[in-house]
């Protein structure tokens, strides 16, 4: 038993000797970390890849003085297919791209408008790719996103990751990792939504930001939704956890509402062959601000009112958002198409072809409950 | 070593096989997702619960009858020749059992893990540690897979846990939409590919304890767990499970909790130490069934065999998409099951009893 258990150690240590080659080839300083990367198509139908990477060359000790995150590079090289593209960064760096540590995938105008089938395979079908990398729209290019400088620094594919991120603090934003894109473009209507990113300029200081969400229909960018509409995507998406919603009373008042919980409930049925969608809202928030009544008493009829008001509000928002995206950008970017295939098989089997003019037809019915959790410091007069 | 002779107790070898079947459950390729839908799921194990059952009826007669002797000992002490012939397709079964989780082990490893490195040392690797397993015998297997069980199952709880909060019904599908049979399909593509049947009708006799009890357990729980699965696949995921290789593996990565994420390095762990445990006792079966059969030859030589020729095949089929496409089919795993764990052991019923009338006469 011994004797068979040396031979058995002696065995492995031996195969791991005889690969000291691939453990060198897993050196980290041997590859190109990508952080992001972009695509665009050329004029002669080429890809443009924009990679922002890691700069693995630079010590610690070479990086600028205060530097909030590590040295990086943006390379932009071409192909004719993405793979291609990207396989030669190694040919002028020397270094293998090691993009399993990428944060997020941006989409030039180019490949938004048109092209968005000849891309998606490589990101479904290359290993490499993580499931959960964010994707987003470029205004104009993703080039564009990916140097633009703020100061000395590029804008960090990071940060931008940490921007989208802040949908769960933020209905505002919109966020779309790469395995939900995935799983709404293999849907039935192939709608589906992801944040829109844009460069701005301020005092001359450039910046990337979020400025909407780009809507898509049947795989192509139909219409941006701003960022205030966004919420109301995210309730219909049951995808708000915390966020602040401001809306009016009747005498012209604002209030601000901290919603510290959310929950969408949607259901349908089919009546006198037209399917009635209920969708139902329960949220819970804080009053934070009041406008133009510092120091006011709150009675209980008027946290009544304001609770009323936001419930209205939400309730017309909300119906006139999906009333205008099946109406306007006949998309189905919320996944109502999919409640009728969940809930009503025999109808949606039967009016396949036509979604359309049937999401057009449908009756939507908003309920929204508010519950009024804590108004601040302010008391209440009883 | 007792290499022939030594027994575990029900808990032990049902871990073992629980640890087996979880590696099939856990190397699901996606056309398993493609046609079975979450409700579907819901009545799926009951469909696999009920074939499983009927799968081991021959098996149970023979056993109640013959408590201490396998199938293969039943027809050696009636007809020598039969015997080896029989024991052959039992070796050719487990064998090539083997060679396709390695071949599996090595798909995956390959594309997911290691995708720009040859995996071939890791596999050797592997194969050596499961022949070391194999050589260690029965008792040393058991007993491991006891202990690689209290790792395992909490790591699956684990991943279930992590991913609660990325479920969505709306990825979900209404009840038969594509009809009964596809589910009947995939029930018995699943249960054609359990080779754990094959194994209980071989060592049940090594047994010691309450075996239908530890049947039972097993059978619903190694049904539920893959039930589990898929509908976490299928509603955190949505289409998106069909583009992917290995979708549970996909799953695991999505999983987040607290400061953890990436939970796949956890799901890689898994699936290496089920498949350790899953080729140390597919070897240590055809090496004790062909001992049995050719006691003159050494058992170190059977293990080294089985090992090179594993090696070999493996790196063969697992080489080239297509040569894996054809090996791993699952009727060809269909066709073994079905000889294995029905045929031979009804064959072996009707054999003992013609067998024992002829005796009655002569006396």
């Amino acid at each position: 038993m011994r004797r068979a258990s040396i031979i058995f150690l002696a065995i492995i240590f031996a195969i791991f000797a005889f690969n000291d080659e691939e453990i060198y080839k897993k050196d980290i300083r041997n590859r190109l970390v990508i952080q992001g990367v972009g695509i665009d198509i050329e004029k002669d139908n080429s890809y443009k890849i924009t990679l922002q990477a890691i700069d693995t060359n630079s010590t610690e000790a070479s990086s600028p003085e205060g530097a909030s995150q590590p040295p990086l590079q943006v390379y932009e090289v071409t192909g004719n297919s993405i793979y291609t593209a990207i396989k030669t960064v190694t040919e002028s760096e020397g270094k293998m791209p090691l993009y399993s540590q990428n944060r997020i995938i941006i989409l030039g105008k180019s490949i938004t408008e048109e092209n968005m089938d000849n891309v998606i395979d490589f990101f479904v079908r290359d290993v490499e790719n993580s499931s959960s990398v964010y994707v987003a729209a470029a205004e104009k290019t993703a080039s564009e996103i990916l140097n633009t400088k703020n100061g000395e620094e590029y804008v960090s594919a990071r940060n931008l990751k940490n921007s989208i991120d802040s949908y769960e603090y933020d209905a505002r934003i919109f966020a779309t990792s790469l395995y939900e894109l995935i799983n709404r473009y293999n849907s039935g209507t192939k709608d589906f939504a992801m944040p829109l990113l844009a460069v701005t300029e301020k005092d001359g200081e450039k910046d990337v930001e979020i400025t909407g969400t780009a809507i898509f229909n049947n795989t192509k960018y139909r219409e941006y939704i701003s960022k205030d509409d966004t919420v109301f995507l995210n309730i219909l998406y049951n995808q708000v956890n915390n966020t602040a919603l401001s809306y009016p009373t009747a005498d012209n008042t604002r209030i601000s509402l901290n919603v510290v919980k959310s929950k969408t409930q949607r259901s349908v049925t089919i009546e006198k062959g037209i399917p009635t969608f209920r969708i139902k809202v329960t949220m819970n928030g804080d009053i934070s601000e009041v406008s133009g009544g510092v120091g006011n008493a709150m009675k209980n009829s008027q946290i009544e009112e304001y609770k009323k008001r936001g419930e209205e509000y939400i309730e017309k928002q909300v119906g006139n958002f999906i009333s205008s995206m099946y109406n306007d950008y006949e998309s189905d970017a919320m996944g109502l198409v999919r409640l009728l295939y969940i809930c009503e098989k025999d109808f949606y089997r039967k009016n396949e072809k036509n979604l359309d003019e049937v999401m057009k037809n449908s009756i939507f019915e908003v309920e929204c409950t508010i519950n009024i959790r804590r108004i601040g410091h302010e008391f209440i007069e009883l | 070593m007792e290499y022939a002779k030594c027994k575990i107790s029900a808990f032990q070898f049902f871990m073992m096989l629980f640890l087996s079947r979880m590696l099939t459950t856990v190397t699901y390729l996606s056309s398993y997702t493609k046609d079975v839908r979450l409700s579907d799921i819901l009545v799926q194990p009951v469909f696999r619960i009920t074939m499983g059952i009927l799968i081991m009826l021959p098996v149970y007669y023979v056993y109640k009858k013959h408590s201490d002797k396998n199938v293969l000992d039943l027809v050696r002490e009636r007809n020598t020749k039969l015997s080896k012939i029989l024991s052959i397709i039992y070796v050719i079964t487990f064998f090539y059992f083997t060679v396709v989780t390695i071949a599996r082990l090595d798909l995956f490893a390959g594309t997911v893990v290691f995708p720009e490195t040859d995996v071939d040392y890791m596999l050797t690797f592997v194969i050596i540690f499961c022949c070391y397993g194999a050589f260690l015998g029965f008792e040393a297997l058991g007993r491991t897979s006891v202990l690689t069980a209290v790792l395992v199952i909490p790591a699956i709880v684990f991943i279930f846990v992590a991913l609660m909060g990325k479920v969505d019904l709306l990825n979900s599908t209404p009840i038969f939409y594509n009809g009964v049979m596809p589910v009947v399909k995939t029930a018995i593509d699943s249960v054609g590919q359990t080779v754990e049947y094959a194994i209980i009708a071989i060592a049940l006799p090594r047994v010691n304890g309450k075996v239908k009890k530890g049947f039972f357990i097993w059978l619903i729980a190694q049904t539920l767990i893959m039930a589990v699965m898929v509908f976490f696949t299928m509603t955190v995921m949505g289409n998106y499970a069909g583009t992917q290789l290995f979708p549970f593996h996909t799953l695991a990565s999505l999983a987040e909790f607290a400061m953890f994420d990436r939970l796949d390095a956890i799901f890689t762990g898994v699936w290496i130490m089920c498949a350790f445990i899953k080729g140390s006792l597919l070897i240590f079966l055809q090496v004790s069934i062909l001992r049995k059969e050719f006691p003159r030859i050494k058992t170190t030589y059977f293990l080294v065999a089985s090992g090179v020729l594993t090696i070999i095949s493996g790196f063969i089929i697992a080489g080239g998409i297509q040569r894996f496409n054809i090996v791993d089919s699952s009727i060809i795993k269909i066709i073994l099951t079905f000889i294995t764990a029905i045929l031979i052991p009804l064959f072996v019923l009707v054999f003992c009893r013609k067998e024992g009338e002829k005796c009655a006469v002569r006396q």
